[in-house]
């Protein structure tokens, strides 16, 4: 009878040995990585020699002598650096509206393709099925070329309510002017809704949250019309657009490139967003609308105070992706010729030849975009996350 | 037989009764069931009745469809030289015949299509579009139909029939683009261009792409090497974080400088940038199957005495995989659909062969019809490929609790 114990213990033979396996293998991976990289930037070197350039960023500082016609003012004397952030500008301006008016149409979209309503959840099946499964690239050049530049001149631009109008040129909308008496207005009116309530509160308990908040609304509505009135001049002046001989004067105007951008990202991203809410409805419980019936809630109420929450926590991890998304795509400003960041960058690689150099900067910028984004949206879902116990 | 008429019936008594409606007591309790509801129908129909109206009379009326049937080559084949046109031809039938065997072999929703393929081909072969078309599509459906008599229910040739794609693929780029013959004129990689170079940049690149994504994934998901984690998670994440479109710019200006004067063709660049973009989210899709699959697996294998590779292989891959089928097709469904960014690198895809068109002094203001046309293209090849994998996730019992 042989005990355990007395058996030697087996060492297997060092090339039979996990751990030195590993490390071994973990060293051969290094030393090839590296071999790679070495060669490759051998080669970038010695192109780059032949070529005559020598690699670092003080080209930035050059004139860049091309003109911008979209976003910060910008003059064509001005540095490479100053024409790459007019396009980073215009690139997250872009995007942020985008991103706006896409979760807009994503939930209404969604949350119709959920609807009992027939017709309504068709339309929207539709809708969501067609822009889902073209580029959107073709979506871009089609509200390009397709529909944009086959409006009206400016002269004969459509014109909604003598406020909108909508031409060849893009879109011409009223904007908002402040003035000087803007801050003192936001402060009082801020002011007002917070001792209205406060007021409220203490002499009259018994009156409901929806008869509570209308008062408050009422109260700030006759102070900010007070305020317009009773100010030398107007805090905020809306100033519309207005038609002369050949072009409109005052307003804002979104230019035809914008706008087919837009609407491209918006349409695009907008229906995959849709999908994303769709599918984060459906992932509640059924349990969960049974239960909210069972104790009396009403079906609106069920929706906003049980369902609502709950999808929106499955929601936000495929939204950010959505964004992210959205985000990339809106380099595709190339192809209508809107000077977002990645068409700028391009211009002045051609101007200066300065491929490498500008690439690390494209990559970092976008990254840095996506990063924050990202933390933006983390920071969100830690925000409506589940505490658990 | 008399067993499974008894086990439908009772399928049926377990499921609950269905409620006959009236169509007039269906219209109220599908459109008008409350005020609300009510509105919303309103709404809907007039935005139907309105975006129909406008397509209708701008279908009808305005439009110039003359511009499609004349530039239907432009749209196939691109700038690829007419006299060459035939080697397409002989490309298209091989890659018939291989996913004719497939569906042979396989069954499914795959034999549906190629039927389909098959029907389709053959009745535009009696379509007035020149001799030689109508003979070479009747061809490619008799090659369809062959293929699939041959290996119908050989389960046998499962395997061979995805594996011999490795060898399709390079006789394919070597038919189209090369010197077979001393007296076959190469053909440049710059005319292989509209829906033929979309199809083949996204074949190609789901092909090549997905061993690496797997590959990729697997290093992520590596505890035991951190190293090899690092690295994988850092290509991963960086390439993930920028635009395709810069990939592709990169693989156009800078790959040149790394590779210390050996040129490479600008369509293996691109699609090599492709390959990358769509490996690493082939990867992510991947990590999400592998963490899918539960730890008594791995537990449970090596409990058997299976070394750490036959637990990867045989255990673990093929779970996750079949976890990530819908998210591998969405990236495929992405794929195809991004292929049309190389325009960027001056390459002409389908897309790009529509603004040629468009473009055209001959065609202009044709634009509208162009791009509705290649919509339509883009859309049956995207919504056939959605529908299949839905029947795929269906077969394989995916999502069911």
């Amino acid at each position: 009878m042989t005990s355990l114990s007395s058996q030697p213990h087996i060492q297997p033979t060092w090339w039979r040995d996990e751990r030195i396996l590993k490390i071994l293998l973990q060293v051969a991976f290094v030393i090839a990585v590296l071999v790679v990289f070495g060669i490759l930037t051998q080669n970038l070197t010695s192109s780059l020699r032949r070529l005559g350039i020598t690699f670092g960023f003080r080209f930035l500082g050059n004139s860049a002598n091309f003109g911008i016609t979209e976003g910060i003012p910008y003059d064509p004397s001005e540095s490479y650096l100053k024409a790459f952030v007019v396009g980073v500008v215009n690139t997250l301006w872009l995007s942020s509206i985008s991103i706006v008016l896409a979760t807009v149409m994503g939930m209404i979209l969604g949350v119709a393709r959920l609807s009992s309503n027939w017709l309504a959840r068709q339309l929207a099946t539709v809708i969501t099925e067609i822009f889902r499964n073209v580029p959107v690239l073709l979506i871009v050049i089609f509200w390009y070329q397709g529909v944009i530049l086959t409006l009206p001149a400016v002269r004969n631009s459509y014109s909604i309510g003598g406020f909108f109008f909508i031409s060849q040129r893009g879109i011409n909308l009223p904007s908002l002017d402040p003035s000087g008496w803007l801050i003192p207005t936001v402060v009082i009116l801020a002011g007002a809704a917070w001792g209205i309530r406060k007021l409220l509160l203490a002499r009259r308990p018994d009156v409901g949250p929806i008869q509570r908040n209308s008062l408050i609304g009422l109260g700030v509505l006759l102070l900010a019309v007070a305020c317009w009135i009773l100010f030398p001049e107007p805090p905020l002046r809306v100033d519309v657009p207005v038609l002369d001989r050949f072009n409109f004067r005052g307003g804002t105007q979104l230019s035809a490139e914008f706008t087919a951008m837009l609407l491209g990202l918006v349409t695009y991203t907008g229906c995959y967003i849709a999908e994303v809410v769709r599918g984060s409805f459906l992932a509640v419980q059924r349990g969960q609308w049974e239960a909210s019936r069972a104790i009396g809630l009403t079906e609106l109420s069920t929706f906003q105070l049980v369902i609502v929450p709950q999808a929106l926590r499955i929601m936000i991890p495929s939204l950010n992706t959505q964004y992210l998304t959205l985000i990339k795509n809106s380099s595709l400003a190339i192809a209508v010729g809107f000077s977002d960041l990645f068409n700028i960058s391009s211009t002045i690689i051609n101007q200066s030849g300065r491929s490498v150099e500008m690439f690390a900067i494209i990559m970092a910028t976008y990254l840095a975009i996506n990063l924050v984004v990202s933390y933006g949206m983390n920071w969100i879902n830690a925000r409506v996350k589940l505490v658990e116990r | 037989m008399a067993s499974s008429v008894s086990t439908s019936l009772a399928e049926e008594n377990r499921l609950p009764p269905q409620e006959k409606l009236s169509p007039v007591a269906w219209v109220r309790r599908n459109l008008f069931d409350s005020w609300f509801s009510t509105l919303l129908t309103l709404v809907s129909g007039l935005v139907l009745v309105w975006a129909l109206s406008l397509f209708w009379n701008w279908a009808f009326t305005q439009a110039n469809w003359a511009v499609i049937p004349a530039n239907l080559k432009i749209f196939a084949s691109g700038t690829y030289p007419q006299s060459q046109l035939w080697r397409v031809w002989v490309v298209l039938g091989i890659v018939l015949a291989t996913l004719g065997v497939a569906a042979g072999a396989w069954g499914g929703v795959l034999l549906q299509y190629m039927i389909g393929l098959g029907a389709c081909m053959g009745l535009a072969a009696l379509l007035p579009l020149g001799e030689q078309s109508q003979g070479w599509l009747a061809g490619c459906a008799g090659v369809t139909f062959a293929a699939i008599a041959i290996s119908r229910g050989r389960a046998s040739w499962r395997l061979a029939s995805i594996l011999v794609w490795a060898l399709v693929l390079p006789i394919c780029l070597e038919l189209l683009l090369g010197t077979l013959t001393p007296n076959l004129p190469g053909v440049r990689a710059e005319q292989l261009s509209g829906l033929l170079l979309t199809l083949m940049l996204a074949a190609a690149a789901l092909i090549i792409a997905f061993p690496i994504g797997v590959l990729l994934a697997l290093g992520r998901a590596n505890h035991a090497l951190p190293v090899v984690r690092i690295f994988c998670t850092l290509l991963i994440e960086l390439i993930r974080g920028v635009p395709l479109t810069t990939i592709l710019f990169a693989a156009w200006l800078l790959v040149p400088f790394f590779l210390g004067g050996i040129t490479v063709n600008l369509i293996i660049r691109a699609e090599v940038a492709f390959i990358l973009f769509t490996a690493v989210y082939v990867a992510e899709d991947v990590r999400g199957g592998l963490q899918a699959v539960s730890r008594g697996q791995v537990e449970a294998a090596r409990a058997v005495g299976l070394n750490p590779f036959q637990i990867t292989a045989l255990v673990i891959l093929p779970q996750a995989l079949r976890a990530s089928v819908p998210a591998l097709v969405n990236e495929f469904l992405t794929l195809f659909k991004d292929t049309s960014l190389v325009f960027i690198i001056g390459m002409i895809d389908l897309l790009q062969a529509g603004r040629v068109v468009f473009t055209n002094p001959n065609w202009l203001g044709t634009q509208k019809e162009v791009l509705f046309f290649i919509g339509v293209i883009y859309f049956i090849f995207c919504f056939a490929m959605a529908y299949a994998a839905k029947q795929v996730e269906k077969a394989l019992g995916l999502g069911k609790r």
